[in-house]
Formats: structure tokens, sequence, C-alpha cells
């Protein structure tokens, strides 16, 4: 436990002594369902989910370098636990994983060619794209804790 | 009677054993934290593949509210008897959660005195006749046990029925109206047997393999009669094993009932084992007397290897009574809690090898060898990994790290199930600056038991090899290509040798290609530097003089290569300037290529080898005058521009230098001779008493030789014989030869200066006159100076008058006049015959004359008469009387 948390220390010294080009923020938000047609729905800042919630995870990816960063592929895993909730993705992602090793285009279909149960995907990949210095990328998705 | 979703229907099927961990897997518990990390992968300036991560978002999953109520029962009671209803209730939720019982009569006939009772141990009779309402705090997936009792009122007659509706809800009842079930017992009244009957366990847990596990099955007949052929059947349930020989019956408690006949009476009692009915006990004593009571037992084995689960056990009974089969009835059911058993093994990984900088993967399959459902912790031990090696741990999919799921604060697996395996996935960072070596290196992981703390294994992930950064400095070409000298990456050469052996002479400048080839597998640039002995240090250290300049290939001046990509390599000229006077023979030149970041280094020798330089110059031709009979000197510098010493006649390996002079009028009287200016001696620079005559070379009067870069004075005198005619002009050759072959490299050729010597005459014209003193008054002025002879008596003073006149066409210089005193006459030095000089003679100085009145030598000193200058001397001499 003292050498992992040493390890974790040493982890957040490497990265401020090589500072990444890429700043990637996280944010889990709870969607509020509209409560009439009129209004629009929610997103609220949340630490606690119920399941039968649906969460939205925002990632902003941000290129904090002065220079070009190429290839950047951005990823946004599905915790274990959580059901994609399909087409939430935007903007679209390009594939999925269920393993987040082994990524194909999306829809993910089985063997027999049919959709794969979006409770088993663990992760979305989007296509890759060049980040100019200082331009920043918001990509969302949303998934559901199952009852 | 599931009161939740179908998921929990399914759950329930699946039995009570695995509730709680099934339910854990499907729905989250209460407070479970939900991890998730974006990430990225982009590509770096060095076209290398980085991956960066996000930040940690957590979401707390809340807390869900489920129940699940078992069972529905049918009771014989007779009036004014107790009936008992034996219930479960199961915590579905995915947190703890208190859950409120109640019993009401639903008629027609009512239970009296109808209570709810704790029945932990599971023996369908009350634990203590205390009333509850409700369960104590249940975890998720746990069960609580109670008892339902009534008394059948004694008005009641036999036929008549009842009902009792038990109902069990959630804490939350209030908000979630899914969190409710309920059960519908119900009882007939009789007048005939009532045969009451329960079951316990001694063991109600123990893990896999515990032996013995007694049951017992206890009978009353609580009714008005008897009850024949009450037959007790018992299916022993899988996980479980009958003990052959373990059934006993209270009657004759010492007897051991025979498993394999269903036939044999033994005192009252039939009992076979799987001959009735396969895989059940089967008990059927012959009369039961109202009032009478008794038991069976019999005895199992928990099966080893079997999952941690509860394994229910229900005794089935009827019996005949009033003449007619009644039943069957189920007795409570006993529960027997198969406890987990931890275990865990976790295999290490080795990978042959890998590159500074590189992010490399173990994959270490844990092996849960547990009974249950475990979650293993992760933890890191000692390392022999490079200093700045990191280490993260991901889960199996490679890609998510590790988190902590059970909030312990370590990162673990998750839930494994039992036989299941689980990918622990290591990655460890190797800094970009670890060396080339063989390890191996190794890092320790210990898997840890969350269930049994105590149960760990250990794998070790072991590098065999790292390909560390590197380089290799070669000669002409890049290492690994034709033409390439001095291969072999960080120092690997074998330095005792020279690789490449440039020849340069003195004062040039000669030059080396260097091939830097990046061996390493990153990126990387290398500082580059020569010194003369190979202890580098951080600038060139050469000998005083040499400089050296490195050129890349475009002619610009560098000192470090720049970025050389993995595998590339790059060549630059090193310039080596050998300083003049550099004596002859190789040098040692070490280059060095070195990492400043990685401190990857090469070093190779290559060395100088200076060439033998042989050159001895004398200057410098002169141009002088003498007149007749004088003498001139020229200054000349003999000069060794070579590197070697010359003119130490030591023998083989040394030179001569001899001097050789000619006179082009020797004929007419001119000679010469040479001197050496030997320092010691008088005035440096001008020829003097001590100053030896060169004769036989340079060695006689300088035995060391002239050392590179030395100087020699030589002074050549010319002297002009008295009949040299005016306008004469000699030339003087000084010849130096140098003779001797030094480094096979032979004498160079033979140098000389010329001096011209040209005679000029003075003209100088010198008349004497004479004068008698005839009025004896000592004034030579009243006297008529001639040339012609005269008479005097003795006594009389004559005056001499020297007239010395430049009738030349240049200076006249040095002149000096001599005379003397004639015989018979003494020096008179009164008056006007005191010796005198007077005219335009730089000096005219009477440097020499005798005492008054005695004989000898006059020396007059007149130095320079320009043309057409004249100086006049006199002095007086008394003839003896």
């Amino acid at each position: 436990m003292k050498l992992l948390r040493s390890i974790l220390l040493f982890l957040a010294f490497w990265n401020l002594s090589y500072a990444e080009p890429v700043a990637i923020k996280l944010a889990a938000l709870k969607v509020v369902a509209a409560a009439s047609p009129e209004s629009a729905e929610k997103l609220m800042e949340t630490e606690d989910a119920a399941p039968g919630d649906v969460i939205e995870y925002q990632a902003v990816y941000t290129n904090t370098s002065s220079s070009i960063v190429r290839n950047l592929v951005p990823e946004i895993p599905i915790p274990a636990g959580l059901v994609l909730l399909t087409g939430s993705d935007s903007p679209k992602a390009a594939s999925g994983s269920v393993d987040r090793n082994t990524f194909s285009p999306l829809p993910l279909l089985d063997a027999e060619g049919r959709p794969l149960a979006p409770g088993l995907i663990r992760a979305l990949r989007w296509p890759a794209m060049d980040l100019a210095a200082g331009q920043t990328v918001t990509l969302r998705v949303r998934a559901t804790i199952p009852r | 009677m599931k009161s939740s979703t179908s998921k929990l229907l399914a759950l329930v099927a699946l039995g009570l054993a695995g509730l709680g961990l099934l339910a854990r897997a499907a729905l989250p518990l209460a407070n479970t934290p939900i991890g998730n990390q974006a990430k990225a992968t982009y590509t770096d300036n060095s076209n290398v593949v980085r991956e960066v991560f996000s930040n940690t978002v957590i979401t707390r999953v809340l807390q869900v509210y489920a129940l699940d109520l078992e069972q529905n029962n049918s009771r014989l009671g007779t009036p004014g008897s107790q009936v008992y209803f034996p219930h479960t209730v199961t915590n579905l939720g995915n947190g703890n959660d208190t859950i409120s019982l109640s019993a009401t009569n639903a008629g027609p006939v009512n239970l009296t005195n109808l209570n709810i009772y704790p029945d932990a141990n599971q023996d369908g009779l009350p634990d203590n006749y205390t009333p509850i309402t409700s369960t104590s705090s249940l975890a998720p997936g746990a069960g609580f046990h109670f008892v339902v009792v009534g008394i059948v009122p004694p008005s009641a007659t036999a036929g008549q029925t009842g009902g009792v509706t038990v109902v069990a809800n959630s804490s939350d009842i209030a908000t979630t109206t899914s969190a409710t079930d309920t059960n519908n017992d119900t009882f007939t009244v009789t007048n005939n047997a009532v045969m009451q009957v329960t079951k316990a366990i001694d063991t109600p847990a123990g893990i896999p393999g515990t032996t013995p596990v007694k049951y017992t099955i206890t009978y009353t007949n609580t009714g008005n009669s008897a009850a024949t052929n009450f037959t007790i059947t018992d299916t022993i349930p899988a996980g479980m094993t009958y003990r052959a020989g373990s059934a006993r019956w209270s009657v004759i408690p010492s007897t051991t009932l025979t498993d394999a006949s269903n036939s044999d009476n033994q005192s009252g009692i039939i009992f076979d084992f799987g001959v009735t009915t396969a895989g059940r006990a089967t008990y059927v004593v012959a009369n039961v007397p109202a009032g009478e009571s008794g038991f069976v037992t019999f005895e199992v084995s928990v099966n080893t290897g079997i999952a941690p689960q509860i394994i229910p056990n229900t005794a089935v009974y009827n019996f005949i009574t009033g003449g007619s089969p009644t039943g069957p009835f189920n007795s409570n059911t006993v529960p027997f809690q198969v406890l987990q058993v931890a275990g865990v093994n976790l295999d290490g990984d080795t990978i042959a090898n890998a590159n500074a900088g590189d992010t490399i993967a173990f994959n270490n399959v844990l092996t849960n060898t547990g009974t249950g459902v475990d979650t293993f912790d992760i933890t890191l031990g000692s390392s022999t990994y490079p200093v700045g090696t990191t280490f993260q741990l991901f889960q199996s999919d490679g890609a998510t790290p590790m988190t902590d799921s059970n909030g312990n604060g370590v990162p673990d697996t998750g839930p494994v199930a039992a036989g299941a395996t689980y990918n622990v996935v290591m990655k460890a960072v190797l800094p970009g600056n670890a060396v080339n070596g063989s390890g191996p290196f190794s890092v320790t992981k210990t898997a840890r038991s969350t269930f049994n703390p105590a149960v760990t294994d250990t794998g070790d992930d072991v590098l065999t090899l790292i390909n560390g950064a590197s380089v290799d400095l070669t000669n002409n070409a890049a290492a690994g290509n034709p033409g390439a000298l001095g291969a072999g990456a960080n120092s690997g050469d074998n330095n005792a040798t020279r690789i490449v052996t440039n020849n340069a002479n003195p004062a040039a400048t000669t030059t080396f290609t260097l091939v830097v080839k990046n061996t390493g597998p990153n990126p990387d640039s290398f500082n580059l530097l020569a010194d003369d002995d190979g202890t580098f240090g951080s600038v060139n250290d050469l000998p005083v003089g040499w400089t050296v300049v490195f050129k890349n290939a475009s002619g610009t001046v560098v000192s470090n290569t720049g970025v050389i990509a993995a595998g590339a390599s790059a060549t630059f000229n090193a310039e080596i300037f050998v300083p003049s006077g550099t004596t002859p023979g190789a040098r040692d030149i070490y280059f060095q290529s070195r990492s400043p970041v990685t401190l990857a280094g090469d070093i190779i020798r290559d060395a100088v080898s200076v060439n033998t330089i042989r050159s001895i110059t004398i200057q410098t031709d002169n141009v002088g005058q003498t007149f007749p009979g004088g003498s001139v000197v020229y200054e000349h510098i003999l000069t060794n521009n070579g590197n070697v010493v010359e003119g130490s006649n030591g023998g083989a390996g040394t030179s001569t230098l001899t001097f050789a002079l000619a006179d082009t009028l020797s004929g007419i009287g001119f000679t010469s001779v040479t001197y050496y200016d030997l320092p010691s001696s008088g005035t440096v620079g001008a020829l003097d008493a001590g100053d030896p005559v060169l004769v036989s070379g340079l060695a006689a009067v300088k035995p060391a030789g002239l050392a590179p870069g030395e100087q020699a004075r030589l002074f050549v005198k010319v002297f002009a014989p008295l009949g040299a005619p005016d306008g004469a002009v000699n030339a003087t050759t000084i010849t130096v030869t140098t003779a001797g072959v030094i480094n096979t490299i032979a004498a160079p050729a033979a140098q000389a200066n010329s001096d011209t010597t040209s005679v000029i005459r003075g003209d100088l014209t010198i008349l004497k006159e004479q004068a008698i003193d005839t009025d004896n008054d000592g004034d030579k002025d009243d006297e008529t100076f001639v040339t012609t002879q005269l008479a005097a008596k003795p006594g009389q003073v004559i005056f001499y008058r020297i007239t010395v006149r430049n009738d030349g066409s240049a200076n006249a210089t040095g002149i000096t006049v001599n005379d003397s005193v004639p015989s018979n006459t003494t020096y008179e030095s009164n008056l006007d015959g005191a010796a005198a000089i007077t005219g335009s003679g730089t000096v005219n100085t009477v440097t020499t004359a005798p005492a008054d009145e005695a004989s000898g030598a006059f020396l007059f000193t007149i130095g320079t008469l320009a043309p057409t200058q004249s100086s006049v001397i006199t002095f007086g001499v008394q003839i003896d009387q």
C-alpha cells in the first residue's frame, strides 16, 4: 500500500515533469429527463446515481502545447456495470470494443451479424483527429446503471 | 411470490446459495464507486505513439430496495394446539435493509396469540418467545428466518380451516412500492393425529469437505390419536453425501439402522437409504401413539470443492390416522451454509527484451482457486528495474487502469468467479535513459484475497533484457555498412588499438570522418568531443596548440549531432589542427559521441601521425663596405623550421650542420671567417671575443644541435686586403649543409647567403711639417712650417704640424695617427710644444703622449672625417743638449 502510494506519487511527479501536450477533463453528469414536453432535459453534476439513472460522460480534450497534436484518437470507456445508450455518442464515434483492446467499426455485430447487446460494449473510440495548439474538442456518450 | 422484477425472479431461481453474490454482479452494491477515465492516443514529434489519460470520475451507486419472502405453509392442528409456520425473508436490494414483518389472520378460523418469533437456527421452532415485528439489519443477499406461531381456538372443529397472511416490507416501503412480499399460510383443524415435525442440524455452516454433519428430525404426535406408518423421507441434497450406516432412531439409540434393506423391521422402524428411492433416506415408524415424541438422525459429508452456498434440506412426512393417509407435509427447511475457501494463483510473466522508453505490458493470469467469488487486491512489491521505471496496473483489457472496486484503497480485480481467471496487466514504462543491459529485471506483484486476506500468491514480471540508449561511433562509414571502421557500440570497441591514423604536417589540418549511428531504440542526440587520452571531460582536451572543429555534412561547425532517429546515422568531419613545431610521431586522438540525456556514449581511438619535416634556413644576404685592410661583420640567423633537431651530430638518426665560406675575390686576398654567437658570451647579438669560430660544424659549438623552431646567430667577418682597389666588390657565400637521414627523411638542400662587400678607399692625405722656434719664445705661430730640411742647435725646440685631410669620396672612419718623439730629442710639453689636435675630426683626442722631456710614442685619435674635412695635430720636441 505504501509502495503503491509512492508509485502513484511518482507517477504524478512524472506527469508533471514531462507535461503531456494533451489534457483530458472527464465529467460524469446525471441526465434529468424533461419535466414536460416544453422543457429541456437537464444535466446535473452528481456523484451519486441510482440504478436506472442515465449518466452522460463528457470528455474535453485540449491541446495544451504550442504545436499541433496529430492522430489524436480519443477513447471513452464504459465502466463495467454500466450499459451504453446506443446512439448517445456525440459526435458519432467511429468504433467500439467489448474488451478495450480490439476495436471494430460501429455498430458492433455478433458472429451471426446481429447487433451486440449494448451492455457488452466497454469503450468507444472516435476518428483520429489533429488538434491545433490550444484547440479543444468535446466528446459525449451516455450510459445507464442497470436496475 | 416474488415481489421484484423478472431479473430477481431468475436470481432466486438459482437458489439462495448465490443470491448475494449474483445480485452483486448484476446490481452494483449501494455506494459502489463506478470509476471512469477517458484516454487518447496521439503521435508525438518523434512519431512515437503516446497515451494520455484524463482525470477519474467516480459515480456512487445509490441504494435500491427489494426483498423475497418464502414460503407458503400448510399445517394441521388440533383445537387448542399451536401451529408453526416457518418463513425466510431475503434482502434482494443492494444495501443494508431492516425489513418489517407482520402476520394477520385471514380466517375463517382465526388463530389466537398470533406472533412472529425469530428462528436463527432454522429448526422450525422459535428461538425464544419474544415476539418481533422486524428483522435485524440485513446485508444485501442476507436472509432472516422466523416462525409465525398461533393457537388453534379450542372451539374449532375438525375440518375447519384458517389462514394467516405474512407480509414483509422493506424499510423504504413508503417510496418503493415493489419492496414488499406476502406469504399465505393455511391450517386445517383435526381431531386425529397431528405430527409436528421439525428438522435441525448440528453444524449449520462449514467449508467444503466438512464431515460429519448430523441432521435430526424430531417428531411429536400432538393429536388425539395414534399415527401409523409414519414415514419420514429426506432426499440428500446436491453437494452432500450420505454417510453409510449413520442413521439412528431415538427408541433404539445404539442400534445402527441398516441402509440396504427396506423390509427389515428393527424394533418398530424400517430404514433404508437409496433402496426405496435413490439418494433418499426413508424412515417408516410403525406406530406413534398420541403424545409420543421421538427423533431420527443421519449424517452427511459436505462435498469437497463446492461453491459457497446455502444447501437447504427439507424432510417430508406422511402418516395414517383415523384410517386415512395424511400428508405429505414438509418439515421446516434447514440450511447448511457452505463457507467459502479462498485460494489464488498468480502467474508471472516474462518478456525477453524491450527498448528503453518502451511501455511493456505483462499479462499475469490470476486464477481464483478458491471455492467462491472473490476479489483480489493487487499490490506491487520490490523491483529491480532501472530507477525511473514506472508501473501501472491495468484491468484485463490492458487499457483500463486497475481501480479499487471495494473501497479498501487498494486496486483490485473486482469479483472473480471460482475457478475463473483474470488477466492482471501490469505496464512498466521504462525510462528513456535506461542503459543497455541484461537483467533480469523483476518486480513482484502480490494478489491478496479480500475474502481471506491471509491467502496470497505472488507473481514476478521479469524483463530479461533492456535495449537501452546506444550509439556506435565509427570512422568513414556507419556501423554495419561497408567501410566502417571501429564498430562496437557504447565503447565496446577495442580502444587498445588505433582505428585510423592520419598523417599530417605541423601547421596543417587533417580531417577524420566520423559517423555517429544511433543504435538505441529512440531518437537521441550526441555531443561530440575530442581528447588526447580518452579521459573525456565536458570540453575538448587536446595538447597545447592543437584544436579540433567538428563540421556536419553541410560544413557547419557543431558540437552536437542534433537529433538522430533510431537506427539512423550522421556523418561529421573532425578537423584537427596540428601546431607548427610539433615533433614527429603518432599521437592519440580519441573521439567521443555521448548523449547528454541518455548518457549513451561511444569512444573511438584514432591518431594523428605527424610527419618529419626538415628545413634549415639562413638569413639573410647582407651588403657592406670596408676599406683596404679593413673588415666587416655580417650577421646571419640560422633557423630550424623543421620539427626535428638538426646538427646535433649524435650519430644515426641525427644530422650534422656544416658551414662553408667562399670569397669571390680571394685571389686578391679577401678572406672571411664564421663565428657562432655564443649566448653565454658577451653581448648577445654582437661579435665578441668569447664567440668561437665555426670550424667543423654546429655541434662543435652547440652540441645539442638546433631544436625545432630554434635559431642560432652567426657572424661572418670579411677582411679586405690592404691593396684592395677602390670599388672592388667581394661576394662572400656562406653555405649551410645539412647531412644525415632522420626518420627516413633525407637532409634538406644546402642553404646559402651571400654577403657583398664593397671596398671604398678613404683617400686620406697626411702632411707633416716642421718649424724651429728660432726666437725660443715657445710660440709656434710666429714660425714658418715647412716640409724641407732645417738646421737647429742643441737645446732648440722643433714644432711638428701634421695635417690629416680626407680627399676621398666617402667618410673616412676610425682615423688614428701614430707618431713618436724623434731620436736625440725629448717631448717638450710646455707652451705650444704640448700635443694638440684641432679640426673636423669627430674625436680629435690626444690618446697617448710621452711625459715631459721624455721620449715615446704619440697616438692621436681623429675619428671620422667627411670628404674635404681635415684635422691638424701639433706637438713640440727639444733637441738634447
